[in-house]
Formats: structure tokens, C-alpha cells, sequence
């Protein structure tokens, strides 16, 4: 197992307020790293820095052992980011949602561009919807849309800052199960969520964070029915309850 | 009343070229400043300069504008034919208020369409021009429309610098021929069309944009 992404040591202030204290965390090549932990947890910027959307204020980044730049880490397509909100460019229909960056980004042609597009769009199943405005489209098929958008660009990890949080229940599977399919071809993922039967389902690592720091750090089986923590235990007790 | 009637239809033309020419420089001149101010902090340079040029054009009356335009561009040295100076004083006075409604627009565009555009490794100067500028100018679209037909009516007073447009056309027929009420209410009539035109192809564009891409689908 190579290693592909290792943070050391990264802090995060806003003003006064520390979101995110000393964080390291290592991630193996096609590993998935699930962190949940309750809101203002500090989980959300962590994810956001990671993803360089966040100014970090110390701490450093090792993409494949080699410290980068945020310039570099744009650049090169090295994430892949997936929000709550979704961020489709609504006057772009869903095809162009996904040419647009493959042409002015990566240089490819347009008739080459398509094709990556329909190829994705395919994947994430969504295909025949691809010459509407997002607008047009539901919640899940927009975020739906989003990963495909993302994947596109052949990013080397992807990164999900709660993405069914803003679905109705009956699309978040939609999008849990392009998550899922995914994870199974490789993808190396790191995946902020509440939905936590999803998280025993296709981690390999949870990461429990409260108050900006890492509080445990475990493998699902170990999380749910035997976590090291007192903190994680009244977590699980809270969002297993119902 | 009939037979004057076709020798104000020349300068209404100029009326209207003079209008929607300096629109359509302040239009891209709005844009920049805009751009600039809405994506950099406060102190940057330029964002340092337009904002003490907004004040300006916002703080003064456009005949002040248009005199100065007259009486100082001579002095460094540019000698324009009236219509440019028209023109000129015009852009001046249309890209301070065409910067603020750009600002406006381009701030109330959400953050998330930035760093999606960023995570996906656009740059910013191709973010705002395939994917902040075209949302904007959309959210624009009313208030340039009201800035047009404010422009098209101040130009009545590019008359004080000698520019046959429409009012000025109108004043020296009056002049020659004392029919002060009827020419009064002839020019009228004739700035009438430009500007109900003017809004009309506003709420066209409008509909079109709303139509496309619109939040809420109101065939539902």
C-alpha cells in the first residue's frame, strides 16, 4: 500500500477560534477515510483545507511524499471536491457543467471533452438528463451531476464535505450508492458525513473529531461496538439513538 | 407641426448613437471596475482609484461632467469633434453608476461557485469570465436597463455644449419658430420610443435568461 496523502501537524484559526488543532492524519493509496463528529467539530474546515479552500495556518500537505504548493495542488487536479450545496454553475447545462473545466483546465478539445463527459455522466447514471440546466434537476441528480463533474477531471483523491446533507431522504441513497460503486473501482476517498450506516459500510478508517481535534481514530467494526473513547461513545449514543 | 417633425428625426439619431454608444463603452468599463472591486480587498490600487472615481460621478451633477469634459479635454491636449466629447462625457458619467451595479451583481454571486471553480483548478481570470460574469450580467440586466433610459434622457443636457441631439435640435427650432408648447411636447413624444424600446428589449432579454436557467420552474 502506497501512501498517497500524509497531513502534519495542521492547525486552522479563525480569528481567536481554533477549528482545527494539529491534525495529522495519513491516507493510503484506495483507502477511504470517513470523519464525522458533531457540528462546529471542526470536521467541515479540515476538509476544506485539506481541499486548499481553507487557509491553513500551519501544518504541512505530502502528496505522495512530496510537499506541494496549493498552486501545484489545483493544478495538477490532485482533489476532487464534492459540497453539501452541490456549487453547479447554473447557467451551464450538466454537459457543460462538465467540458467547461476539461477545456480551459486540462486543453482537451471539445468533441474529446464530450465524450469524457458522457462517460461519467453514464457512471453516476444520469445521462439522460445531461443537456438540462441544473435547475431542472433534482437534489440527488444534481449532486449526482457534481461527482461526475469532479471524476472528470481524474483527481488522484476525491473529498466530500457531507454531501447528502442537503438531500431529501429519498435521494440521499441515490447518491450514496454512486459513493459505493465508486469506492469499489479504487477511488481513494475521504468523506465528511452524518449517515453513519453508510460509514460502516465502505470505510476502511472512522475518524471521530470534536472541538478541532482528532478524539479517535478507528476501524468501523472497532468504532461502533467496542470505540476506545468515553466522547465517542455518548456521540454514537446520540446519532444511533432513533 | 408636420413639417418639423422630419428635421428632428437626424437629431434624434445622434441622440441616440451618443446614448448607447457611451452605454456600451460603460458598460465594459463598469465591468472591470466592478470585477476589480467586488474580487480584491478595499486597498488594492485600482480598486483605491474607482472607488474615488465612483464618488465623483456620483457626487456631481452631469452638466458639471459634461462642462468639464468640454472645457478641460481641450486643455490636455485632445481636440475632439462635439459628439465625442458628448460621447465621452457620457461613458464618464455611466460607467460610475454601470460600476456599482456590477459590483452589486458580481458580490451576490455565491462563494461555493468559486471554489467549485477553483477545486476544479480554473484560474480566477477564467472563473469570472466563463462562470461569475455570465451569472452576473444576468443580475444585472434590470438595472442597466434603468441606467439606459436615465442615460438616454441626460443626454438632453449634452445641449449646453452645442450637440445636436434631440432637445438642442428642438430648442433652436424653437427659436425660429415660436412654437414653444408643441416642440416641448414633439421632443417628448420622441424620446418616448427610444426609451419604452429600450426597456422592452430589457424584459425580452430577461425572459429569455429567466427561461433558461431559472431557480424555480414556473411550468411545474
Amino acid at each position: 500500500m502506497t501512501n498517497i496523502l500524509s497531513i502534519n501537524n495542521l492547525n486552522v484559526f479563525y480569528e481567536s477560534f481554533h477549528a482545527v488543532q494539529n491534525i495529522s492524519l495519513s491516507l493510503n493509496e484506495r483507502e477511504i477515510v470517513v470523519i464525522c463528529g458533531p457540528s462546529g467539530s471542526g470536521k467541515s474546515t479540515l476538509i476544506r483545507a485539506i481541499a486548499g479552500l481553507e487557509k491553513a495556518d500551519s501544518g504541512d500537505i505530502f502528496i505522495n511524499n512530496k510537499l506541494m504548493s496549493e498552486k501545484e495542488v489545483f493544478k495538477n487536479n490532485i482533489f476532487g471536491m464534492v459540497f453539501q450545496q452541490f456549487n453547479l454553475f447554473p447557467h451551464l447545462t450538466i454537459i457543460e457543467n462538465i467540458t467547461l473545466p476539461l477545456i480551459k483546465v486540462k486543453k482537451i478539445n471539445k468533441s474529446e471533452s464530450i465524450k469524457i463527459a458522457e462517460d461519467v455522466l453514464n457512471k453516476v447514471k444520469i445521462i439522460d438528463q445531461k443537456d438540462k440546466y441544473p435547475s431542472k434537476l433534482s437534489g440527488g441528480q444534481q449532486q449526482r451531476c457534481a461527482i461526475a463533474r469532479s471524476l472528470a477531471m481524474n483527481p488522484k483523491i476525491m473529498l466530500f464535505d457531507e454531501p447528502t446533507s442537503a438531500l431529501d431522504p429519498e435521494m440521499i441513497n441515490e447518491v450514496l450508492d454512486v459513493m459505493s460503486d465508486l469506492a469499489s473501482t479504487g477511488m481513494t476517498m475521504i468523506i465528511v458525513t452524518h449517515e453513519m450506516g453508510f460509514a460502516k459500510k465502505i470505510a476502511n478508517k472512522i475518524i471521530f473529531m470534536d472541538n478541532g481535534e482528532i478524539v479517535e481514530s478507528n476501524t468501523p467494526e472497532n468504532f461502533f461496538t467496542n470505540p476506545n473513547k468515553e466522547r465517542t461513545k455518548t456521540f454514537l449514543n446520540q446519532v444511533l439513538q432513533h | 407641426m408636420v413639417e418639423v417633425f422630419p428635421r428632428l428625426l437626424p437629431p434624434l439619431w445622434v441622440t441616440i448613437k451618443v446614448s448607447f454608444i457611451s452605454l456600451f463603452l460603460a458598460f465594459f468599463i463598469g465591468l472591470f471596475f466592478g470585477s476589480i472591486n467586488s474580487i480584491y480587498s478595499k486597498f488594492n490600487p485600482i480598486n483605491l482609484v474607482s472607488r474615488f472615481y465612483v464618488w465623483i460621478v456620483l457626487c456631481t451633477p452631469i452638466i458639471i461632467q459634461i462642462y468639464a469634459a468640454y472645457l478641460l479635454l481641450p486643455k490636455v491636449g485632445i481636440k475632439l469633434d462635439v459628439f465625442w466629447v458628448g460621447v465621452i462625457a457620457l461613458t464618464f458619467n455611466s460607467a460610475g453608476y454601470q460600476t456599482e451595479i456590477s459590483r452589486a451583481s458580481i458580490t451576490s454571486i455565491d462563494k461555493g461557485q468559486y471554489e467549485a471553480s477553483k477545486t476544479l483548478g480554473m484560474s480566477l481570470l477564467t472563473t469570472m469570465i466563463y462562470i461569475i460574469i455570465p451569472q452576473a450580467i444576468k443580475r444585472m440586466l434590470p438595472a442597466t436597463a434603468n441606467e439606459a433610459s436615465h442615460l438616454i434622457k441626460a443626454s438632453a443636457v449634452l445641449s449646453v455644449i452645442a450637440l445636436l441631439e434631440l432637445h438642442k435640435a428642438a430648442i433652436n427650432l424653437q427659436g425660429n419658430s415660436f412654437k414653444f408648447i408643441e416642440l416641448l411636447a414633439l421632443q417628448a413624444l420622441l424620446y418616448l420610443p427610444i426609451v419604452l424600446g429600450t426597456s422592452y428589449i430589457a424584459s425580452i432579454l430577461q425572459k429569455n435568461n429567466d427561461d433558461k436557467s431559472s431557480k424555480i420552474d414556473l411550468a411545474k
